[in-house]
């Protein structure tokens, strides 16, 4: 078997049959699908049974534990030799696992393939992502460990539906349980640490965001922030003593720090100027940059100028030309 | 059918495990029965519960080894029976520790956790005694009431998980720990019970609590692991004690004023053993997160004194100046209440 489809499941009934027709849809049939069902209470257990797809193992979680490490338990199941992610909102073109798995069989070298994603919203027209944007085809297929590494303390470019990795990357690092909201970024940084990351520009995945839910909730923005600045300190120790690139950590830190000032102005957008503040206020702690600073203070003095009860009719105008300035 | 489910999570603790097993098998009641959840383990800890050759003990095991926090979540299922203690496989207990706890729960059906208090043991040595009792007053009764145990735990945990007895009902209401606190998830969970039920507290020593390795606590405090935590719990508790859920008076700004107040008292930690930068990022972070402008100008006030005194001609002064801090801190403390 030369792929193990690791699917992550709690309350997913509504995407779930999508996600799992495409994974029968694949031209690439050389795979095996292991389900963990995380205690959900919608069904979704057996959505996935009557999905009646052929190489197909179902675990069940007692108790809910969270999605990371229901990953890490089912990846004890991974004999193959290589491994993909599939969430259960997300779903693949046909054409995924065969381009990936092509890709990582021509470059014995390389830790992971990943592919370009569409990213869907409800309300917003989609927009594509992946680290073709940062590493264009016309340089090759492979990204160096250094250059990728690079674009990735930048912010991440990778999500994850569009990787196909070795196996033997996750028996090295599990997912980091503690940051749930940053566990697949600090993957893929240690990745590119080891190894070339083999680039695809085609668009073989599909990321679903939501209006209301873990991924876009005004509850998610602080304890993404905190994610973040874990992963930075868990980097910080690892990588004590010898940076894979010269001073990753200070471009990993101002890389975050623009994730926090960036998700600020959607608090701004979305109302909630407290969230919004306390955002700067860790942007304002963390910031290695003058400007990154001066960025942070400005935006506490335009919170403080929104609050005034005449400005509230200004707020959507001024965030967009904030945007626009952006 | 027993009355106690005793869940022991295991992760190469063979050292330990077996005086852990034995004070289970020890206690003047009987009524128990133990899963240990062996997370895996690459020790001979399978070998040391198969020794034991007790009936009342079955282990599950963990495919691979994952967070002790998802492993406890998971052995959470594993108990059917009225009373749930959580033992880690480090801790101990003393023999009378099930029938007083157990006792405390009959007696006080409104009730959803006992505690006792505990031994700390730090690398062999039988050092100080911790327990929720020391803020609770028992003149007062044992039983301390939903809210205020909140309050009292909000400045800090005192108590290890050896010391609880909870009734299942507490695991129905809150169905797991935080999966992504690796070192203050049974804080939050206290916190969390206590702010909807009440506890009943005894001052007896029964349950003794092992601090060792001290290289991996170590290294938990070099990478700032614990501000993390500190930082989760904060913000957690305050969007959950808003409005109506205010478990007592002002419990929203008292989380975030305790975790700020953490954080200095960690820099101050990291002053004295020679880290100014380390001391910086905390002070900065208390800053960011601390709730009343007291407090970030207290922040202001420490990271000016890392910068002046951290590294500088004037580092001479550090060593007088961070114990005068120490000082001073509960009179600040005080004063900003």
């Amino acid at each position: 078997m030369s792929v193990t489809i690791l699917m992550p499941v709690y309350n997913g009934a509504t995407f779930l049959a999508r996600s799992l027709k495409s994974i029968g849809d694949q031209t690439y049939s050389d795979w095996h699908l292991v389900v963990g069902d995380d205690a959900s209470t919608d069904g979704s257990a057996e959505i996935v049974e009557r999905g009646g797809l052929p190489r197909m193992t179902l675990f069940k979680n007692p108790r809910n534990i969270g999605w990371a490490q229901t990953v890490n338990l089912l990846m004890a199941k991974a004999d193959a030799d290589y491994v993909a992610v599939l969430h259960q909102d997300d779903w693949w073109e046909p054409e995924f696992l065969a381009t990936m798995a092509g890709r990582l069989d021509r470059a014995p070298h390389s830790m992971l393939a990943v592919s370009a994603a569409r990213i869907v919203h409800p309300t917003r027209p989609e927009t594509l992502s992946g680290l073709h944007l940062g590493w264009p085809l016309e340089k090759g297929l492979s990204c160096p460990s250094s250059t990728a590494l690079s674009l990735l303390l930048q912010r991440n470019w990778i999500r994850c539906p569009t990787v196909l990795a070795r196996t033997e990357l996750y028996r090295r690092y599990a997912f980091d349980e503690s940051l749930p909201f940053a566990c697949d970024w600090l993957m893929w940084l240690r990745a590119a640490a080891l190894a070339s990351v083999e680039v695809s520009p085609e668009v073989l995945a599909n990321y679903q965001l939501h209006e209301q839910s873990q991924t876009s909730g005004l509850l998610k923005g602080n304890l993404t922030t905190i994610d973040m600045l874990r992963m930075i300190q868990v980097l910080t120790a690892e990588w004590a003593g010898h940076e894979p690139v010269k001073d990753a950590i200070r471009g990993l830190t101002i890389g975050v720090t623009y994730e926090i000032l960036a998700d600020a102005g959607l608090k701004v957008e979305a109302g909630d100027l407290d969230g919004a503040a306390q955002q700067l206020r860790f942007a304002r702690a963390i910031a290695r940059r003058p400007r990154q600073a001066v960025l942070s203070l400005a935006g506490q003095a335009a919170i403080g100028v929104l609050r005034l009860p005449v400005m509230s009719g200004l707020r959507r105008p001024i965030t967009q030309a904030g945007r626009r300035i952006w | 059918m027993s009355r106690v489910t005793v869940l022991v999570p295991n992760y190469n603790q063979s050292a330990y495990l077996r005086q852990c097993l034995q004070s289970v098998r020890a206690q003047t009641l009987s009524d128990w029965q133990v899963v240990v959840g062996d997370n895996a383990s690459t020790d001979s800890s399978l070998s040391v519960i198969e020794s034991l050759d007790e009936p009342r003990i079955r282990t599950v095991r963990r495919p691979r080894t994952i967070g002790w926090i998802a492993n406890v979540n998971l052995l959470l299922a594993e108990a059917s029976t009225p009373y749930v203690a959580i033992l880690h496989a480090d801790d101990w207990w003393e023999p009378k520790f099930l029938e007083t706890t157990v006792a405390m729960l009959e007696a006080a059906p409104q009730s959803l956790v006992a505690t006792s208090a505990a031994r700390i043991v730090r690398d062999g040595v039988r050092a100080e005694v911790v327990g929720l009792y020391q803020r609770w007053n028992p003149g007062r009764g044992s039983t301390c009431p939903a809210g205020e145990v909140a309050r009292l735990l909000t400045p800090r945990n005192l108590m290890p998980a050896a010391t609880l007895l909870a009734r299942a009902g507490l695991y129905r209401r809150f169905r797991r720990y935080e999966p992504a606190l690796s070192l203050l998830g049974d804080w939050l969970m206290w916190l969390r019970a206590g702010a909807v039920a009440s506890f009943e507290v005894t001052d007896d020593v029964l349950a003794n609590y092992r601090i060792h390795g001290a290289n991996q606590s170590a290294s938990a405090e070099a990478q700032n692991l614990w501000a993390m935590d500190l930082l989760r719990v904060g913000r957690l508790l305050q969007m959950e004690w808003s409005g109506e859920w205010e478990p007592y008076p002002g419990a929203a700004a008292a989380i975030g004023a305790a975790v700020a107040n953490d954080l200095l008292a960690r820099a101050v930690l990291r002053m004295e053993g020679g880290d100014p930068g380390g001391a910086r990022q905390l002070v900065r972070l208390a800053w960011a997160t601390a709730p009343t402008a007291g407090q970030r100008a207290l922040s202001r006030l420490a990271e000016l004194g890392i910068v002046l005194f951290g590294g500088g001609p004037l580092d001479g002064l550090r060593k007088p100046l961070t114990g005068f801090a120490r000082r001073l801190k509960p009179a600040v403390e005080r004063s900003l209440k």
